[in-house]
């Protein structure tokens, strides 16, 4: 893959990218959807931009990621507006989004989807304490790997640091402190040729650096799934790990594959009635409550194992701290791997369990 | 209740008759289904696994428009509909009178036991002293003289075998109920005002102990085909384990012998039996499965008749990715090997030389017996026969000829709305029946305990004993309790759940229970009071949360749509208009008639010429010609069809749509073809009239650009026609010399006396395989043939004057319909069917129905039987007013539904789209068959299956755990 530099924009990488999206608004789109400042909150948000002002350089590549912001990008390309948009999201942002539109949540015919080499991210609170110390932390973090042992437990098993089937990805795992761009589609080909760009020559050591990071998060990963797997053995361990569950349901609401619009936890099924409580009791002699907890892991397990992108925002927000993106990540391989599936990597592929074969 | 206008008795219980059976029932007719048998459905309940998926599918014959009259029954198991009524061991003796008033005369064999009285308790079979062989397990295992002649159907009552039973009595004395009556007296019984009767009474399967050059009968090892299927079979003598059974401990290598009893002018059997060349490789294949990689098969054969539509490939997955091996041979006999005892094969291989192998097994592929003349009252007016060719037919084939021949009877009642019952909106209120009063229920548990536990449940529980419900006296008896208007849900717990399973639709006409109101209780011997307890309150969990939807009944609109005017959509037409349906027929040409135009000799011209002016003058059929479809919307009975002509666009609303688009024949550049010395057999057939063949040799190439890929499929038409073609020119130039160059002759069935009319007329073949291909140079005024004799295992040169060349035919491909109508195609280029072999005129879409040439390829008259049969299938939805939804279909919470399309996707009837304005997801509920696929790919239940919401099964879970 040949990455690209644009002249004028190859250093400084929020000055750049911030040159970037406003000739990019200016330009060729209608609106940029990107992580953003808001007057309302410290975090960088997902902001909806129509004015090039309003872009904020210093939140672009933060590394954090208050939320996964697929379902605010489908909400955006729900329906055919006739507008075009530029998202700027990370690889796993984006692979949520792909699972999504085959999920016909949105279509992609009017988004531009722009992806950033990911190192991981922060949690929100290790972020904004990080950020008083070293106010440069997103160009350290990315060219240099600096922080690197504070990222997610998600993100130090995560191997997909880089995204090959956006449209565009902007790229900074060992480009030498500049700032370069590839295209992967027609349509993000198009694009790059109306920017003044030129070869970059740092394949090389991209290359060495990308590996590097991998053999060190498949080692990662390895250990993970070794733990997942020992603590998950029998359905009387997996119900010890998730006993502490409230119900509070904030999981489901931050996975961003999880998309029905009322979950069937929520519905009239699972709200039982105190016979069917008193029941139980008298049948085991005692439950614990709230009831269906581990029936409500499993299922969501069931339903979006094979489509989970493996963001870690259900651990991120879990009030219990339950591990439920370390859980997701080792079963959510198995049934990946099973069915030679990696969810959000192209639209064409077929979810798995509409992939039906006939019989000849 | 309606009164039936006709009723119709159907002899035979087979494919066929029960086809036959459900086409008359659906479209409002009376049907008798009689069987000589003591049960149902001929050879098939002996089959597991059928071709092309090798499983079984009879199901698929069961209705599927309104099918609630018909109960979702395994069909081995039971044929059960509202319009059917099933008579066992019974034969007509003769038939009288005239078609309406027909009087039919049956003879009923006895079965030694009162069914109404017998209450399955076993105790007859465990005293019976004697043995004999198990005629459903082919005589591979035993049983008494007290059996069930068919172990899994249901309602289920054996029968006593008047030929072995020896009157000694034990029976009687064990019997509780009185139900033995071993006095054996047949009934006479005769049926009057009866409108037609339909023979589907099929061909008798080959006896090879008649010839002894297979050993059969002789060597233990030696086996029929259908012997083969219950050696395999979960139901048969070994439960599907092919070890330690026929005294080998293990069997590995296992050769079939195509061609037993077929194909042999000395038995007196000059044909083809049609099926048994892909019946030996389905079975070659299975042999594969449960016996392991370690297995080896050998078919000999003499030709591999693959000539149905996706046989060639089938073939070759066999040959290639399983290993199967085909030995072309001529078997010189089966002998028992001294050493092994095992069968020995002595064939001569296609070089000529001779050749042993012992197998541990040698499957004979007996075919046909030679026919047996029908009896006389066949003749009568208003008896129809089905098959009256005699053919041995696979069920795909037996299918359509079964539908084919009932739309000859034009016989259908106008089906009313039906009266659907839902369960009352009151609050649930069971009556929970328990069976009890024998020794079987009695046995493990206390049903006076049981009984008072089940009154102290809440939620309006009621629970009553009744005596041998099961028995005729005993099931009234409950039919008058569920009649207490204070009961709306039934619960019945019984050791034969089937038994009443069967009879719901008795039960919710005769009492105050709707159809989903009840529900029925297993009590198996493992069951104590507290599982039984438990079953219990999951059947009330279930019940309970059964709701009252509103049928809105669909408007049918009474026209069909025929795309093409071939020999199959002209048939279609024809058909249509018996039952008085307007039709209109759509042709891309300036003419109808599709291939019939190039139809020869004067008797057939004229036949064409009268079909088509029946066409022009019937005031019913439209013909619009130079016309095509664009597009279809809509749901079965009510779709909207748009039709391109030069007039422009018209909107053509219709019922049904039968695609006949048909096809045409391949052209080809192979050969040198160049359209004088070297030419198609289509253009040889042309021209043959006018050729002078006198002294000249002419060379005839068969399957030309056929067989292999890109075009891996037989033409099926080719062989025969180049047969026909070679005898009549030798019939009219003796000093014509022939020879034929093929792969495999395809004359299946009586085509068989073509080929064997052919080497009596001294036409010379040779054998070609794929890999050594004839060459063909043109020299001179003829052409040179070089074509590799296995015989003479050389290389030799004929000086042809004309040389043929059978190309085939394939579909239109330009007239994308398939795409218009969303239909799959097979791979090359074929609208693909429902299911190859049981619903072989239906489409992937409810109402839209394929035939002819578009389908696969056929000769003329088999296309105007598929044209008859896609017709029938359409009259079923066209006979009826309006289409009500069934009891059970999925449907979709709108709230709840985050339109993802999942369920579209995954639904395998078509039944689903989404609403292009509101985009909400909306389901055809006639064309929904309540499979669930869509409820089980919806992540939150927004679409359900009514009547298993989510909250009932949810309590019957609850109350198992």
């Amino acid at each position: 893959m040949t990455l690209y530099l644009i002249n004028g924009y190859e250093t400084d990488p929020a000055g750049a990218l911030t040159s970037f999206f406003s000739e990019m608004l200016e330009n060729h789109v209608d609106y940029l959807f990107l992580p953003g400042k808001s007057p309302w909150s410290q975090l960088p948000m997902p902001m909806l931009i129509s004015d090039k002002d309003k872009i904020c350089s210093t939140s672009l590549l933060a590394p954090v990621m208050p939320f996964n912001s697929a379902r605010q990008a489908a909400a955006i390309l729900k329906s055919d507006t006739g507008k075009k948009t530029a998202l700027f999201l990370r690889p796993c942002e984006k692979r949520a989004l792909i699972e999504l539109e085959k999920l016909n949540q949105c279509s992609l015919d009017n988004g531009l989807i722009i992806t950033a080499d990911c190192r991981g991210r922060f949690e929100n609170r290790i972020y904004l304490e990080l950020l008083t110390e070293t106010p440069d932390l997103a160009a350290e973090f990315l060219y240099n790997g600096r922080h690197m042992d504070k990222i997610t437990s998600t993100c130090s098993s995560c191997t997909q640091l880089t995204d090959d089937t956006a449209d565009l990805n902007v790229n900074f795992i060992g480009t030498q402190s500049a700032v370069t761009f590839s295209a992967h589609t027609e349509k993000g080909i198009e694009i790059l040729e109306k920017f003044d760009c030129r070869e970059a020559g740092v394949q090389e050591t991209r290359k060495k650096e990308i590996s590097r990071m991998l053999e060190q998060r498949s080692e990662n990963l390895k250990e993970l799934t070794r733990h997942v797997l020992s603590q998950t053995e029998q359905m009387i361990h997996f119900q010890k790990i998730v006993g502490n569950c409230l119900n509070c349901h904030n999981c489901r609401t931050a996975c961003p594959v999880c998309y029905c619009r009322e979950c069937v936890f929520l519905t009239d099924i699972f709200s039982h009635t105190p016979e069917t409580l008193l029941n139980r009791a008298d049948k085991k002699g005692v439950i614990k409550l709230p009831a269906d907890t581990t029936m409500f892991h499993m299922t969501r397990l069931a339903h979006m194992s094979h489509a989970c992108v493996g963001c870690g925002q259900c651990s991120s927000v879990c009030p219990s701290d339950i591990p439920v993106a370390d859980i997701f990540r080792v079963i959510s391989k198995k049934t990946q791997d099973f069915f030679q599936y990696m969810p959000g990597r192209n639209t064409a592929d077929k979810i798995p369990y509409l992939n039906y074969k006939k019989e000849t | 209740m309606n009164e039936f206008e006709n009723r119709i008795v159907i002899a035979g219980s087979g494919v066929s008759g029960i086809r036959a059976a459900f086409d008359l029932a659906e479209t409002g007719n009376r049907v008798i289904l009689i069987d000589k048998a003591p049960g149902h459905g001929g050879l098939l309940p002996r089959l597991d696994h059928q071709f092309p998926d090798n499983h079984c599918g009879m199901c698929r014959m069961l209705p599927m428009v309104e099918r609630d009259p018909g109960k979702q029954f395994c069909l081995k198991k039971g044929v059960i509909h509202k319009n059917i009524e099933i008579m066992q061991a019974c034969e007509i003796t003769d038939v009288k009178g005239s078609p309406g008033n027909l009087s039919v005369s049956l003879n009923q064999k006895a079965a030694g036991i009162d069914k109404d009285l017998c209450i399955n308790c076993g105790k007859c079979e465990d005293v019976c002293p004697v043995t004999a062989a198990d005629s459903f397990n082919e005589h591979l295992s035993k049983r008494k003289a007290v059996y069930f002649p068919v172990p899994f159907q249901i309602p289920n009552k054996k029968i006593i075998d008047q030929n072995h039973c020896t009157r000694c009595k034990e029976c009687l004395k064990v019997c509780e109920t009185g139900a033995i009556d071993l006095t054996f007296k047949d009934r006479n019984i005769t049926l009057k005002g009866i409108q037609s009767v339909i023979i589907a009474t099929g061909s008798r399967i080959y006896n090879p102990e008649k010839t002894d050059l297979y050993g059969f009968g002789k060597i233990k090892n030696v086996v029929t085909s259908t012997a083969f299927e219950r050696l395999i079979s979960q139901s048969g003598p070994s439960e599907g384990n092919l070890k330690n059974i026929l005294g080998k401990e293990e069997i590995i290598n296992i050769a079939w012998i195509q061609c037993v009893g077929s194909r042999n002018i000395m038995t007196g059997s000059d044909y083809c039996s049609s099926v048994c060349c892909m019946f030996s490789i389905k079975e070659a294949l299975l042999a594969k499965e449960k016996i392991g990689k370690e297995c080896e098969t050998t078919i000999f054969y003499m030709d591999m008749r693959t000539y149905g539509r996706d046989f060639q490939r089938y073939r070759e997955r066999a040959e290639n990715e399983y290993k199967v091996k085909f030995v072309r041979c001529r078997i010189h006999s089966v002998e028992q090997d001294t050493e092994t005892c095992d069968p020995k094969i002595t064939y001569i291989d296609d070089t000529g030389n001779q050749k042993e192998k012992v197998f541990d097994l040698v499957v004979l592929a007996a075919g046909k017996a030679p026919e047996q003349a029908l009896p006389q009252f066949t003749d009568n007016r208003g008896v129809f026969v089905i098959n009256s060719e005699n053919e041995f037919r696979d069920i795909s084939e037996s299918v359509i000829e079964a539908s084919s021949s009932v739309s000859k009877t034009g016989l259908s009642t106008p089906v009313p709305a039906p009266d659907k019952t839902a369960v009352s909106k009151k609050s649930p209120s069971f009556l929970v029946a328990v069976c009890r009063g024998c020794s079987l229920t009695e046995k493990n548990i206390d049903a006076g305990i049981l009984i008072d536990r089940i009154n102290t449940l809440p939620g309006m529980m009621t629970a009553l004993p009744f005596e041998t419900a099961c028995s005729a006296n005993g099931f009234n008896k409950l039919i008058e309790k569920a009649s207490d208007p204070v009961f709306n849900r039934l619960i019945i717990l019984s050791c034969s759940p089937d038994i009443f399973m069967v009879k719901s639709d008795e039960i919710t006409r005769k009492s105050n229970i709707a159809e989903n109101g009840m529900d029925f209780v297993h009590y198996s011997l493992q069951d104590d009071e507290k599982s039984l307890l438990s079953k219990i309150i999951a059947s009330q969990g279930l019940l309970k949360t059964r709701n009252n939807r509103p049928y809105r009944s669909r408007q049918v609109f009474r026209h069909c749509m025929i795309a093409g005017s071939g020999p199959s959509g002209l048939a279609a037409a024809k058909t249509l208009s018996r039952y008085h349906i307007p039709v209109t027929l759509i042709e891309t040409e300036e003419e109808p008639g599709g291939n019939l135009k190039f139809i020869k000799g004067k008797p057939e011209k004229s036949r064409v010429k009268k079909l088509l002016s029946y066409m022009n003058e019937k005031s019913d059929i439209t013909i619009m010609t130079q016309s095509e479809i664009t597009s279809c919307k809509g749901t079965p009975g009510a779709f909207t069809l748009s039709v391109k002509n030069r007039e422009g666009f018209t909107v053509i609303p219709a019922g049904a749509v039968i695609l006949a688009s048909g096809g045409e024949k391949r052209k080809t550049e192979s050969y040198g073809c160049d359209n004088s010395v070297i030419m198609t057999l289509f253009d040889l057939e042309q021209v043959m009239e006018e050729t002078d063949f006198k002294n000249r040799h002419l060379v005839m190439i068969q399957c030309v650009d056929s067989r292999e890929e890109p075009n891996n499929y037989c033409s099926r038409i080719c062989c025969i026609k180049a047969l026909k073609t070679a005898v009549r020119i030798k019939e009219r130039e003796p000093d014509v010399k022939i020879t034929i160059i093929y792969r495999d002759i395809m004359t299946y069935g009586e085509y068989e006396k073509i080929y064997t009319e052919a080497r009596r007329k001294a036409i010379r073949f040779i054998p070609y395989p794929r890999e050594r291909k004839p060459e063909v140079k043109k020299r001179g005024k003829g052409a040179k043939v070089s074509v590799y004799d296995p015989v003479l295992q050389e290389k030799i040169d004929i000086d042809a004057d004309i040389v043929s060349l059978s190309t085939g035919v394939k579909p239109y491909e330009n007239r994308g319909l398939a795409d218009i109508f969303n239909l799959d195609k097979t791979a090359d280029g074929f609208i693909r069917e429902a299911d190859y072999k049981w619903r072989p005129t239906d489409t992937g879409r409810e109402g839209i129905f394929v035939c002819g040439l578009a389908r696969r390829p056929l000769n003329a008259d088999e296309a105007v039987k598929e044209g008859c049969a896609a017709a029938m299938r359409a009259v079923r939805i066209l006979s009826r007013e309006v289409l009500t939804p069934q009891l059970v279909t999925a449907v979709v919470r709108h709230t709840l539904c985050s339109r993802c399309q999942a369920c579209i996707d995954s639904c395998p009837y078509h039944a689903r789209f989404s609403d292009p304005e509101s985009g909400k997801i909306i389901v055809d509920d006639t064309s929904c068959q309540a499979c669930g696929t869509c409820a089980s790919v919806c992540p939150n239940s927004a679409t359900v299956v009514s009547g298993f919401e989510d909250g009932g099964v949810m309590n019957q879970i609850e109350s198992m755990m």
